[in-house]
């Protein structure tokens, strides 16, 4: 998983964050304001920064700068969401702009996309003594293969990734199975037994009443 | 139908009507001239030729010898262009008229002894003057004269012609001479009319070059409507733009709160989330709703002002100042900074309540631009024309770029120290509202690390002292 830095002048909006990002096993820095980002990103190294544009001091725009310098890959996070301000944000050399208000699951794909792009993702999830690799696409568990379905797999990919984090059945159906995918969300109940049963992780994978499922885990 | 063609076709008229009656008069008054010599002419020779055809003849006679005799006569003065008939007992006796039919002449017949009559008679292409008269030794004969006064008729007619070209000549010119001076007359008009149309189509800034006629006046009065649809249309696009500017903050203000309550709401939902958290969640919340409330009875306020009638009532500054001083005592005591008052005033026709938010308004301010131990100080005194009340401390300061947008709706000097203080950015925004109420002004003075001097100047009209 990523470091990241959060670049952001409202408090309660940099915590949210922050919160969101190690609850799915990020690790994150905060930083207030452009002075400040400039000084922890001499000190030390990112996976990737979250920007804000309006910051005291050096707006997003002009900071960018120093991020490209630092090889810090980096998403525009703001409330700034005219089609010019997108076109310059991304032709200045941000990785994806994020607009406020946004959505927690979005801004965690996002960010994930970014960092699979720059190979800062880990590939490999442990947890007890299940392993999955994402890259090849197996679990092990106690050393032994796992045979799971390519449905299995991708549904399993989403609950780790979004871990922690309580996933409708709706969610689960459009991130696992696909936008056009027309199903019932019994289906994913099914397969969310199957992984249960097979990984035996059925306190593992939480279900949230009347919602949907979590991949609970503590580090 | 357009002025200049009125113009053109007014010419044209007049001048050809003009034209026509007086060729007509010109025509036929030589006409009739011609006619008169003509008749004069027949008529001497008429009578010339009688004496000597009685002179010359003898009535007695045979009638073989008389016609003869008439015969030679009448060859004779063909030569001389002129035909001569004879009648005898009205009828033919010597040569016959074969130009002319009989019917049309026969009333000439019956001419009287010693008398002669004469006629015009026309028939086909031909005019002929026409003199009888009888015989005074044989009053059976009738001698007829006639004479060809056709080229005098086709004189008239290539007169008529004449004219008739003239005309179509002048008609050509006058009409290209009109059209150039209607076009010059009506000129001012067209160029007024480019003007208006240029106006509607949205150019505001064209302006007419005055002339030296009575479009002068309505040139300089098209002139004063351009400008002043410029100039209106000008504040109405710089109010557009304000308002534009206004929508932009607000939204970008009312955003940063929702951002953080739809996604603390989203975490509580979603996350496995600790009890602190959760609780840490709920605050942040309740904090944001509390904010956008905040911005909300503000803006609302600031509505209320603009639409509220104020009442203006005679307020004693030294009550207001230590009612002042009573609900700051509080808030200067924990922050620990003095206030000091000076009054020179008596009272102010002001609106009690709006004022004393004015004033509230602009010591918060100041007490958050001061450090521990700082100092404010509420003055009110008059100058010339005016009078003033003056809150001034010896904090932080304005950057003297920002001055001009401190009363902007949502403007913060320092963002993240207001926002930490919860305000919304719309005090001073308010103040203005009620200064303007009071048709008073704000003077902003400001230097950096030094302090920050407002002053709310009152004109008379609202003033004693």
């Amino acid at each position: 998983m990523g470091h990241i830095l959060i670049v952001e002048d409202e408090q309660s909006i940099s915590d949210l964050i922050l919160m969101n990002l190690t609850m799915v096993g990020h690790t994150a820095v905060q930083a207030f304001d452009s002075k400040e980002a400039i000084e922890l990103l001499k000190l030390k190294r990112f996976d990737l920064c979250l920007l804000d544009i309006m910051l005291p001091g050096q707006d997003g725009f002009q900071l960018i700068e120093k991020f490209k310098i630092a090889m810090v890959p980096v998403i525009y996070l703001t409330a700034k969401s005219s089609l010019s301000d997108r076109v310059k944000g991304l032709n200045l050399g941000a990785e994806d702009y994020i607009t406020k208000p946004f959505e927690t699951l979005e801004l965690l794909a996002r960010v994930d996309v970014v960092l699979r792009r720059f190979g800062k993702t880990y590939t490999t999830f442990h947890y007890g003594d299940v392993e999955i690799s994402l890259a090849e696409r197996v679990v092990r568990k106690a050393d032994q293969m796992i045979d799971l379905t390519a449905q299995e797999f991708a549904l399993l990919e989403v609950l780790v990734q979004n871990r922690n984090l309580a996933l409708s059945r709706e969610k689960l159906l459009e991130a696992a199975w696909g936008y056009d995918y027309i199903g019932e969300t019994r289906t994913v109940d099914m397969h969310i037994q199957r992984l249960r049963k097979k990984l035996d992780w059925e306190d593992v994978i939480k279900t949230v009443y009347k919602y949907g499922y979590r991949l609970e885990v503590s580090y | 139908m357009k002025l200049r063609t009125k113009i053109l076709i007014s010419i044209l008229f007049v001048s050809l009507t003009t034209l026509s009656v007086c060729s007509y008069y010109l025509v036929n008054r030589n006409h009739l001239d011609n006619i008169a010599r003509e008749k004069e002419r027949s008529l001497n020779d008429f009578t010339f030729i009688m004496n000597s055809l009685e002179n010359g003849i003898d009535f007695q006679q045979s009638n073989d010898d008389l016609k003869l005799l008439f015969a030679r006569y009448i060859e004779y003065y063909a030569t001389r262009e002129i035909k001569l008939m004879v009648y005898k007992n009205n009828e033919p006796y010597s040569a016959s008229f074969t130009e002319i039919q009989r019917t049309k002449y026969n009333e000439l017949l019956t001419v009287q002894k010693k008398t002669r009559q004469l006629q015009v008679i026309k028939d086909n292409d031909l005019h002929y003057f026409l003199v009888t008269g009888k015989f005074a030794e044989a009053e059976e004969y009738t001698l007829i004269y006639a004479r060809n006064i056709s080229n005098i008729y086709e004189l008239r007619t290539q007169s008529v012609y004449l004219s008739l070209l003239l005309a179509a000549t002048l008609i050509l010119l006058l009409g290209f001479l009109s059209y150039l001076y209607s076009n010059w007359i009506t000129k001012p008009i067209e160029v007024l009319n480019r003007g208006a149309n240029s106006v509607s189509e949205g150019n505001y800034s064209v302006r007419i070059i005055p002339t030296k006629d009575e479009f002068n006046d309505l040139g300089n009065a098209f002139n004063q409507m351009a400008t002043a649809v410029e100039l209106r249309t000008k504040e109405l696009e710089q109010k557009a733009k304000e308002l534009q500017e206004f929508i932009d903050d607000l939204s970008h203000e009312m955003n940063t709160p929702l951002t953080s309550i739809q996604g603390y709401s989203e975490f509580l939902l979603n996350a496995n989330a600790t009890d602190v958290q959760k609780l840490k969640a709920a605050d942040v919340i309740r904090q944001e709703a509390r904010r956008m409330k905040d911005i909300y009875t503000k803006l609302m306020l600031i509505t209320v002002i603009r639409e509220q009638k104020p009442e203006f009532v005679s307020v004693l500054i030294e009550k207001l100042f230590s009612e002042l001083e009573a609900s700051f005592q509080l808030q200067l005591q924990e922050h620990n900074i003095n206030l000091e008052l000076y009054n020179d005033l008596e009272s102010l026709i002001i609106d009690y309540t709006l004022i004393h938010m004015l004033i509230s308004n602009l010591l918060k301010n100041s007490i958050q631009a001061l450090p521990s131990g700082g100092t404010i100080q509420l003055k009110a005194y008059k100058e010339v024309n005016s009078s003033i009340i003056e809150v001034s401390d010896n904090g932080y300061g304005i950057p003297k770029d920002k001055i001009n947008e401190i009363t902007k709706p949502f403007y913060r000097v320092d963002k993240s120290r207001s926002r930490k203080t919860g305000g919304a950015g719309l005090g001073l925004s308010i103040c203005k509202s009620i200064a303007d109420l009071h048709q008073a002004t704000l003077n902003i003075s400001s230097t950096e690390g030094e302090g920050t001097k407002i002053k709310i100047i009152f004109y008379n009209s609202v003033t004693t002292s």
